[in-house]
């Protein structure tokens, strides 16, 4: 080695060096911190965020939009959805009696919003899930629909939109407001109604007689909905199936324990998944059965 | 207090002598805690600012207080020993390491006649407790019995010895500036020269080599091949668990304060403020090489403008130990700054570093100093700029 190519590798290294540190001495005194205080402060989410999936209600009407067609419990690669359910005798439709995910083996991958015919899936973005004791991970059908109704719209009664808002579309552009999700009459969550039978509308949807009509007999309930509590979990579904309760203005019955407690067990046949030949929600629900 | 002069002249020299050196101990014990403290939330604090972030920021204001939880969770942890380490060995080396990095503090200057013991080898009793450094991190990494230990162990001992002489080969030109050992009359010497005559630059070279020495002597990054922890686990700590890996980490910022203050001490003027009449001084003795040549305005100047020679001796202690530490944390910020900068380099490269370039660096940065001071001394008269009193070798004096 020179002395020529010692001073000069001397030299490149300096500079080099000189150029090094410029950059974080820059970087130190000239930008601020990106940190976000988590706890204290939280970041904006992105659209496309995938935190839970949770199920939907029509806020027009207040029947969730889960027709128990099974389609995201076979869309689910990791087989976390639970999903038992009867026949309505009346309406011949498919009841909900269960629907669960375990959100402490679910990967979040969006399979079932995909798969879902109805829209009734939204990939949620509550992030904040942990639960103390894993058991409570399994969020059940009511947990879902509560946490669900902030991503709901309130869709209009008819012949449905071409190219409205797609399913897709999350809470921001949904338009929801809180005045929307605010459930006082225990209003939100009911199983769908047959066909040929008028939904009855909420509250600040209907026209005024019928508004006064319907909040009137409410006011004597407790103030707690039945539909969304944690401890019905079973018996939110099999009600307001009935004609009289519809055309009456009873309006959009509570769907009570006391209303399933009406309807005599001659009417109701149970079509239970684990008991019946239906293979198909027997082998794909999740580990709750396993 | 006239009664507490009384009591203390009543005792014998002996205990005197003993009571004297606990305390000053004592003293360099806290001190060097203290130091460690701030110097580790610095640490996390720079690298956090470098890369965007802010750090600590829980305990204390801005988490400035880190080091206190930080201890106290060291200290409760399980201190593991593995079933087949040298027992000895391996329990006696963190203390070890932290032992020769608290003795740095002896000799460090913080004011006028502010040392512990003011030897007169003092910079060759720094490079020999620096020995013990090596024997630290060699005992830890051959009493673990861990590949990894062994290995960073034996880099860390090829690294330190090398380094030791470009180190003490580079303070050598500084020696010979100030004609002394003793770091006290080093000190002295840099403030007789003023401002610009701290040999910070007329001993540029030597300051260059000596900053890359000892940080590899001190194995922070870039030099860190001892605990390299993409190569080796932890290097020689990696079978050090609890308080006794607190143990390295404590050893590791005090020395690092430590060198820092020995650097300030070498390069910066030690506990010496740059006043105005010290930047009076240092521009007159440029101009007039250091007093050996006439120079009546600036001695004029100096005479009337150098205040604080008849200020209080306590605001003299208080200046001076602000300007030590305010250098002292200088270099500990420079080193920080070059450790989140620069990437690793390798153990050739480092080798390479050592002996092809910084030694040889060294030596002629020696060679370099004695010629320049005999050409001042001979041709100090003669080589001045025309028309000035300007003399092209006063640095040298």
């Amino acid at each position: 080695m020179g002395v020529n190519s010692f001073i000069g590798e001397a030299w490149r290294a300096g500079k080099s060096f000189v150029t090094g540190l410029n950059i974080t001495f820059n970087e130190m005194v000239f930008r601020p911190p990106i940190t976000v205080f988590y706890p204290d402060e939280k970041d904006d989410i992105p659209a496309w965020f995938r935190g839970i999936p949770l199920q939907k209600t029509d806020l027009l009407t207040g029947e969730y939009k889960c027709t128990s067609c099974a389609m995201c419990v076979e869309a689910c690669p990791v087989n976390v959805i639970t999903l038992e359910w009867h026949q309505d005798p009346t309406t011949k439709k498919k009841v909900a009696d269960r629907y669960a995910i375990d959100m402490s083996r679910c990967m979040l991958c969006n399979f079932c919003i995909e798969a879902c015919p109805f829209d009734s899936l939204v990939m949620g973005m509550d992030y904040e899930l942990c639960k103390i004791d894993p058991e409570n991970m399994v969020y059940e059908f009511e947990d879902l629909l509560r946490l669900g109704l902030k991503y709901s719209k309130a869709e209009l009664p008819g012949p449905k939109v071409k190219n409205a808002t797609p399913p897709w579309v999350f809470a921001q552009l949904t338009g929801a407001t809180e005045a929307d999700i605010q459930d006082e009459n225990g209003f939100l969550g009911r199983p769908p109604t047959g066909k040929g039978y008028t939904p009855a509308l909420k509250p600040q949807f209907q026209k005024k007689e019928e508004a006064v009509a319907q909040t009137a007999p409410h006011e004597g309930q407790a103030p707690a909905a039945p539909a969304l509590t944690k401890n019905t979990p079973t018996q939110t579904a099999p009600v307001n199936a009935n004609p009289a309760n519809v055309s009456a203005e009873a309006g959009p019955a509570k769907p009570a324990v006391a209303k399933a407690s009406e309807t005599t067990p001659a009417e109701v046949t149970e079509v239970r998944p684990d008991q019946a030949t239906n293979t198909e929600t027997g082998t794909k629900d999740g580990g709750e059965s396993k | 207090m006239a009664a507490l002069v009384e009591f203390w002249k009543s005792l014998s020299p002996m205990t005197q002598t003993w009571l004297l050196g606990l305390g000053k101990a004592s003293l360099i014990l806290v001190w060097s805690l203290a130091n460690f403290g701030f110097a580790m939330v610095m640490e996390r604090k720079v690298s956090a600012w470098m890369q965007n972030r802010v750090g600590p920021w829980r305990s204390g204001l801005h988490g400035w207080i880190q080091f206190i939880p930080d201890l106290l969770k060291l200290y409760h942890k399980e201190f593991i020993t593995p079933k087949n380490v040298d027992q000895a060995v391996y329990r006696i080396a963190p203390f070890l390491g932290f032992l020769s990095s608290v003795l740095i503090w002896l000799i460090i200057p913080i004011g006028p006649k502010g040392t512990s013991m003011d030897l007169d080898i003092g910079i060759i009793f720094i490079a020999a407790i620096t020995g013990y450094d090596v024997i630290m991190v060699f005992m830890a990494g051959w009493g673990s019995n861990n590949k990894y230990s062994l290995l960073g162990a034996m880099r860390g001992a090829a690294q330190m010895i090398s380094y030791e002489i470009t180190l003490v080969m580079s303070i050598i030109g500084v020696v010979m500036m100030a004609g002394s050992l003793r770091l006290s009359d080093i000190v002295l010497a840099q403030i007789n020269r003023g401002w610009f005559g701290w040999f910070l630059l007329p001993q540029f070279l030597g300051f260059i080599i000596f900053l890359i020495a000892s940080l590899a002597e001190l194995n922070r990054a870039p030099f860190d091949l001892t605990e390299a922890e993409s190569e080796l686990v932890a290097g020689y700590h990696t079978e050090y668990s609890g308080f006794r890996w607190a143990m390295f980490a404590l050893a590791e910022y005090i020395h690092l304060v430590g060198w820092s203050a020995i650097a300030a001490s070498l390069f910066l003027g030690g506990w010496a403020g740059p006043s105005g009449s010290t930047f009076l001084m240092g521009l007159g003795n440029i101009v007039s090489g250091f007093g050996r040549f006439p120079n009546g305005g600036a001695d004029f100047l100096f005479a009337g403008a150098n205040w604080w020679l008849w200020a209080h001796p306590v605001t003299v202690y208080v200046f001076g130990l602000f300007w030590f530490v305010f250098k002292t944390y200088l270099f500990v910020f420079l080193a920080m700054w070059i450790r989140w900068t620069l990437p690793r380099v390798r153990i050739d490269q480092l080798m390479d570093l050592g002996w092809k370039f910084l030694l040889p660096a060294s030596l002629f940065n020696i060679f370099l100093t004695g010629v320049l001071k005999y050409a001042a001394s001979v041709w100090g008269n003669v080589l001045v700029i025309p028309g000035t009193s300007f003399h092209l070798l006063g640095w040298w004096m």
